[in-house]
């Protein structure tokens, strides 16, 4: 094979492999847009460095101004959220930690967080991965279930007190009737006595 | 088109991604209709990220932008501030920011990811004065890019150093018959 072969054959190689990136590319940017959960990828500092669809949704930031920010100014517990990046070099995961995120409209929404390091071939730390879930919903009902619980416990308490009331009555009334009893059995007693005597 | 050098299509994309944002899907339109009538018609949609085009083209995108827009320079400075945050491949090469000596020593295969022309050479890292010096060799397009590289260049300082505390000044540059572009970028 001479030189000129041996170049098209690599250039031949190169063209596939850049059609091959164009696709894989073409391919991330579509699960990007598709995945309906927020998710973004951080630098080691904590800076975002992407977002996808959901995360510009929830987060009301498009891609050019989420990227950039430090993650911390997006949310409501900043030191926790610092915290959980730095646990994360020790655990490598994180899931399901109730945190805010507070959108570009300062609207507060209860998220669940999970999160995971990035590491390079040589176990250098390149950065995190957090992915997100509304559960505005999920709050909402676990609040208005505690409204409830809270609403039947003090209904419960008050038949409670009503029944000890009852029973308060109903035992002394059934007292007042043994000693009635006891009086009555005295006095057939005395009266038996003066009979006889 | 008579100044050689390629760069990524990836560049190009992400001048139409900020053109984009700031003007809309019109504004990209306009844009494209300018380079046909120059006779030097693109379409960003056709355009893949990972090949080669002329330089000069992605230069003239810049300067056709600042004309239709009458964009002064805080906006090709914006432009060049925003570009690392729409590039692929600088997501893909992220993963060497994890330290500012790393990324630092990076530099050069930064630009060769991005060029097949020129050079980005580290000269300075000083963690102790708060400084870094660098250059950009063999790159002598118009001077409007040496603008757009002391937005770009910055923004890499922000993702690495996470600062927004970051100033950036072009203290040496080719347009001012020094041999090379030289940039100090400080932080607090």
């Amino acid at each position: 094979m001479d030189l000129e072969e041996i170049i098209k054959q690599k250039e031949e190689e190169i063209r596939r492999l850049n059609e091959s990136l164009a696709d894989l590319e073409f391919y991330l940017r579509d699960l990007n847009t598709l995945i309906p959960i927020p998710v973004c990828s951080l630098s080691p500092l904590g800076i975002i460095i992407d977002v996808n669809q959901a995360f510009q949704m929830i987060s009301e930031y498009s891609l050019i101004e989420a990227i950039g920010k430090p993650i911390d100014a997006l949310f409501l517990e900043k030191k926790q959220i610092k915290e959980i990046l730095n646990n994360l070099v020790e655990k490598e995961y994180i899931g399901d930690e109730e945190l805010t995120i507070i959108s570009k409209s300062e609207k507060e929404i209860p998220v669940s967080l999970s999160a995971s390091i990035r590491k390079e071939r040589e176990k250098n730390i390149i950065g995190y991965f957090l992915a997100l879930l509304d559960i505005s919903e999920r709050k909402k009902f676990r609040e208005e279930l505690t409204k409830q619980v809270t609403e039947r416990t003090k209904e419960l308490q008050g038949k409670i007190k009503e029944l000890e009331k009852i029973n308060r009555l109903t035992v002394g009334r059934e007292l007042k009737m043994i000693e009635l009893k006891k009086e009555i059995k005295t006095l057939k007693e005395e009266l038996n006595g003066n009979k006889k005597g | 088109m008579q100044i050689k050098g390629n760069s990524r299509g990836e560049i190009m994309l992400t001048h139409s991604r900020y053109i984009r944002y700031k003007e809309g899907e019109e504004g990209l339109k306009a844009v494209e209709e300018k380079m046909k009538e120059l006779g030097y018609p693109i379409r960003f949609k056709k355009i893949n990220a990972l090949d080669w085009y002329p330089e000069a083209l992605s230069v003239l995108v810049i300067l056709v932008a600042r004309e239709i827009f009458e964009w002064n320079e805080s906006d090709i400075f914006n432009m060049g501030n925003t570009g690392p945050k729409y590039s692929l491949i600088t997501k893909m090469i992220m993963k060497y920011f994890f330290s500012l000596q790393k990324t630092f020593a990076e530099c050069p295969r930064f630009w060769q990811r991005h060029y097949d022309f020129g050079a980005l050479e580290p000269v300075d890292l000083n963690e102790k004065e708060k400084h870094i010096t660098i250059r950009v060799k063999g790159y002598k397009f118009h001077p409007i890019v040496c603008v757009y590289y002391r937005g770009y260049f910055l923004r890499i300082a922000q993702f690495v150093l996470g600062s927004e505390k970051l100033t950036i000044e072009e203290t040496k540059c080719m347009f001012r018959n020094d041999p090379y572009h030289e940039y100090l970028i400080k932080w607090v």
